[in-house]
């Protein structure tokens, strides 16, 4: 078995309120990135990341501040675990 | 559907529910986050990057970081990180760590045009002993120097400080934080007699409206940005603008956004302070009680070099308004005075900047007379298709919350502010406002200078690593602050070298002129982040100088150095930090340094051996030095009073200024370190604790002065998570100089401006000082008059476009640390040339082409960028710095604030080109 690395990233996204149903949209639409959560009246999204890669995590977290009604995307959480490779990876980045 | 998957739901499930806990959002049905921790071990500590002073969970297993997350506990930063804080644990592991000191030899021997070399640390230090007795017997204390950092860890800071001070009798100690934030230094001094901000991040959360004035926050301080954010949306009716010379992120959540014309801060604050008075929006009896009115000399120069003996042909026009400067038709107007006839002013105050003096409130009103509506829109107004009503009515809307007397206001800036050739001015100018309207030092209102590094103010301020200064505020001209320092430090009387030493551009120019000729760099990259870096790049490889420098990458800088020696990173040895806020954090040790890589306090330790105190106590000769009690141009010999202390000619800096008794008494190993490791005592094989004995003396300084600090272990208990100085009787300070907050404000009293520095004043008038008796302004703060005045530099001519420089979100500072770190740099992996696209077009260029950005001083090649985060009115662009493949600091221009020497790297003259 083949060990790779593979990492979820834990992300508070915010948004203005008025518009959290449109970024909610746009965040499901987004490969490797789940909602868990979301708070209107902070205008917060509970997020996780999925990459198959570190590099990818950085470029993801980018693209998220610039999406149209996002106001911040910070990382609350960074976790790197050891994973099969054989397998499948979910988010299709690295295949 | 396998083992597999159902790892990854499960890690997802509890990495949403750590990330929804640590952020306050309620999640039903989470799994456990507790279970994704097995075997690693988390330790508290701060990041390594701005001056926010995240609290930041470092994960260790196997010897290794694996991981990071932000301290949920963290006052600062409640739990989240931004993208630079999350490369805390990959910045340490880059492939190029440097691991052996390199030596530029040739055929055996040190050689200045040989190739890097390893070395052992043995001959390292030996060729860096040579060359600094070379030129030290020769020359004396002002050949030597160190550049030092706002990334210095407190212990760090404080040992070059008594290293160069008290033992090499040199001044020329200068961190990077000159270039960051002096200006807010020499604000404070002058208005409050003390530095620090005097209120703190809690007042976020507890004010109606927050301005940033030249700080793109957003990208800049994100997780301060995060809590603006939240305040913004959760509060209602609290506003948020942001006056900046081009629209960035921070405009994004900003309600009002106001694009000015670069340096035309000076005037908008002065028209805000002119509808205040205008409106009776003082706070008449806060003022009365508190507060009196200052202004000082307009004809200051531009810290330019009063010589053109180094200038290249192009610059001497630019050079030349450091001696006269014709004022513009809008600077005689601010001034008071008739714009229709030229005025041609010799700056004859240049050498005396900082003076000032008293004048009444009539003549304070009389110097605002001139900033009004009209006069202010058209001079401020910074994007040319916005229509001159539109930005007439933001203005407006920006007095009215200020003038606003049930309205709260924090006024946030960093480098708009600080790097400007009146950055000093500017500073006084926010004050100025807040203590009109008595928003000030309280609880949601106040003017709050951010900074850039994560111990620029812990380390570079507070310890005190310029060229001026001693440990908590004190500074080498005053003879009672020498004796103070001489006193702690066991000193014989007149060690200390009373004149001010070279700040950190004076040092470079003092490579180009032969004065300075062995320099140390430690923790930072000045030969990419100096202004106008042809000149100095050119004189560290052509004169006859020696260049150390200690980093963990090869920097830009190494490139022209004559040593390198490998340092450890943040987490592999101990520190302590001070961040925006005056609070003070600390880490263990928790991973070993790499190969021979050691800390930087172990390399002063082991340098000072190399020192006898024959060597350096005997008769100095100082060029200049001209203080009461010493004969002109030189330090006496210090030996024989040292021998009556008790010492010996042949003993070692290190002995007297380091393995002191005293600080010897602080053992390693030590409980507070249980479990963890100490490479400096290990490394120089001690059973004492360095880092613990250098904080313990320095706190010396601070105590009972109001400067404060808990004692070094109280900053590594479980339950702290940093405290705000002054801390008396265990008890941190929020809000300074106010009588419900703060120890230091005397009995009684609702507000105390206590600082002492610069507390007596004479009378003058607009004109000048009137030479009387000069006036104790014991417990008050100044409100300066300061009028507009013209950058050092403006497009016109071959040089058409204004220049700003600074950073973007992904990049830290130089990007040594950021840019090996491969996530960061995919995200933002070179430097653009944001322009406006129609700029670009009428240059022939599109979005990706590549220019030529080009001043008097340098040329660069860069992408350029018409899109993206930044947005530029016409005429600007913006080139951040992080990148050595555009060193955009050969096109800056070095003029800086005459008042607090800090560079203007936010304004000079451009052209652009295709290639």
């Amino acid at each position: 078995m083949t060990e790779v690395e593979w990492s979820v990233s834990g992300l508070c996204i915010t948004a203005r309120p008025e518009r959290m149903a449109a970024v909610e949209e746009m965040l499901n639409e987004r490969p490797g990135l789940e909602v868990h959560a979301r708070h209107p009246q902070s205008g917060r999204f509970i997020t996780v990341q999925e990459c198959a890669t570190v590099e990818e995590h950085q470029q993801r977290l980018r693209e998220l501040q610039t999406l149209p009604g996002v106001l911040t995307a910070e990382l609350v959480l960074h976790y790197k675990d050891p994973i099969d490779s054989t397998k499948p990876m979910t988010t299709g980045a690295r295949e | 559907m396998n083992d597999n998957l159902s790892r990854r739901d499960f890690v997802k499930t509890s990495v949403a529910a750590a990330t929804a806990a640590a952020v306050g959002v309620p999640m039903d049905g989470a799994a456990d986050p507790a279970g994704l921790d097995s075997g690693i071990a988390w330790e508290k500590s701060v990041c390594r990057f701005c001056g926010v002073g995240c609290g930041v969970l470092v994960g260790t297993k196997d010897g290794h970081i694996a991981a990071v997350k932000g301290d949920p506990e963290s006052p600062v930063n409640r739990g989240l990180l931004c993208v630079k804080g999350y490369s805390n644990a990959y910045i340490l592991y880059g492939a190029d760590r440097l691991h052996r000191p390199l030596l530029r030899m040739k055929n055996g021997r040190f050689d200045k045009g040989g190739d890097f070399t390893e070395v052992s640390w043995e001959r390292a230090f030996d060729e860096m002993e040579g060359q600094f007795k070379r030129h030290f017997s020769k020359l004396g204390p002002t050949a030597v120097g160190i550049m030092g950092s706002g990334q210095y860890t407190i212990p760090e800071g404080y040992a070059a400080v008594k290293l160069a001070k008290a033992g090499w009798r040199s001044n020329n100690l200068d961190p990077n934080a000159r270039h960051c934030m002096a200006s807010a230094v020499a604000a404070f001094m002058q208005v409050y007699g003390i530095d620090e901000p005097a209120g703190c991040y809690d007042d976020i959360e507890l004010t109606d409206t927050i301005v940033t004035w030249g700080a793109n926050m957003a990208e800049m301080h994100p997780m301060l940005w995060a809590r603006v954010v939240d305040h913004r949306l959760r509060s209602k009716g609290v506003k948020v603008i942001n006056l900046t010379t081009y629209s960035n992120r921070t405009s994004e959540c900003a309600d009002h956004e106001l694009v000015i014309r670069p340096q035309t801060d000076l005037a908008i604050w002065n028209f805000i302070a002119r509808e205040i008075v205008k409106r009776n929006a003082v706070d008449t009896d806060f003022v009365n009680k508190h507060c009196v009115f200052a202004t000082g000399p307009t004809d200051i120069g531009f810290g330019m070099p009063a010589t053109d003996t180094f200038a290249f042909p192009a610059e001497l026009d630019t050079l030349a308004r450091q001696r006269v400067v014709t004022l513009s038709r809008e600077e005689a107007t601010a001034q008071g005075l008739d714009p229709s006839t030229e005025h041609v002013v010799e700056q004859q105050a240049a050498g005396r900047a900082n003076a000032h003096w008293l004048i009444t409130f009539d003549e304070f009103k009389k110097g605002l007379e001139p900033y009004t509506l009209d006069f202010t829109a058209t001079l401020a107004k910074g994007n040319p298709d916005e229509s001159i009503d539109d930005f007439k009515a933001k203005l407006r809307l920006l007095a009215d919350f200020y003038a606003d007397p049930n309205r709260k206001v924090v006024s946030f800036w960093t480098m708009g502010f600080n790097q400007h050739t009146r950055g000093t001015w500017v500073n006084e100018q926010a004050y100025m406002v807040h203590l009109l309207t008595g928003k000030q030092a309280k609880p949601g209102s106040g003017a709050f200078s951010l900074t850039g590094q994560p111990s620029a103010c812990g380390t570079a301020r507070e310890v005190g690593t310029f060229s001026h200064r001693l440990p908590a505020d004190m500074v080498v001209a005053n003879a009672a602050h020498r004796a103070r320092s001489e006193e702690i430090w066991k000193l014989p009387a007149k060690t200390v070298n009373p004149k001010t030493g070279s700040h950190i551009t004076q040092m470079m120019r003092d490579l180009e002129s032969g004065a300075l000729r062995w320099l140390w760099v430690q923790v930072t990259n000045p030969f990419q982040a100096t202004a106008n870096a042809n000149h100095w790049l050119t004189a560290a490889r052509d004169k006859d100088c020696f260049i150390v420098v200690s980093d963990i990458y090869p920097t830009y800088s190494c490139k022209v150095a004559d040593l390198i020696l490998p340092c450890a990173g943040h987490y592999e040895k101990w520190g302590l930090y001070g961040n925006s806020e005056r609070r003070t954090q600390s880490w263990r040790q928790v991973v070993d340094p790499p190969g021979e890589a050691r800390s930087d306090v172990w390399q002063m330790l082991e340098f000072s051996k190399r020192f006898t105190l024959a060597e350096v106590w005997g008769e100095q000769p100082v060029p200049g030095l001209a203080a009461a009690g010493f004969d002109d141009g030189k330090l006496p010999d210090v030996l024989a009073a040292a021998e009556k202390r008790g010492y010996r000619r042949d003993q070692t800096l290190y002995e007297v200024l380091f393995a002191t008794p005293a600080g010897r008494d602080f053992a390693w190993p030590d409980p507070v370190g249980a479990g963890h490791r100490c490479c400096t005592a290990e490394a120089g094989g001690l059973d004492w604790f360095p880092e613990k004995a250098l904080f313990e003396e320095y706190r010396l300084f601070g105590l009972h002065h109001a400067h404060d600090l808990a004692p070094f272990d109280t900053y590594y208990r479980d339950d702290v998570r940093g405290l705000r100085w002054p801390v008396v009787d265990g008890k941190e300070t929020r809000w300074r100089f106010n009588g419900e907050h703060d120890p230091y404000v005397k009995d009684g009293a609702d507000f105390d401006f206590y600082g002492p520095a610069l507390k007596s004043l004479e009378q003058g008038t607009l004109a000048g000082a009137g030479g009387g008796e000069p006036v104790s302004l014991a417990g008050k703060a100044k409100i300066f008059f300061r009028p507009y005045a013209a950058p050092a530099e403006s497009p016109g001519g071959d040089y058409d476009m204004w220049l700003c420089t600074g950073r973007v979100l992904e990049h830290w500072h130089s990007g040594t640390m950021t840019r090996r770190v491969p996530e960061l740099n995919a995200a933002q992996p070179r430097a653009q040339i944001f322009m406006h696209p129609a700029d670009a077009a009428a240059r022939g260029l599109e979005r990706n082409d590549v220019a030529v950005i080009e001043s008097r001083r340098g040329r660069v090649r860069a992408v350029v960028e018409t899109a993206g985060r930044n947005r530029m009115p016409k005429g600007m662009v913006y080139v951040p710095w992080f990148d050595e493949g555009v060193p955009i600091n050969k096109v800056t221009l070095d003029a800086t604030c005459p008042i607090s020497k800090q560079t203007d790297f936010k304004k000079c003259a451009v052209r652009i080109s295709k290639v």
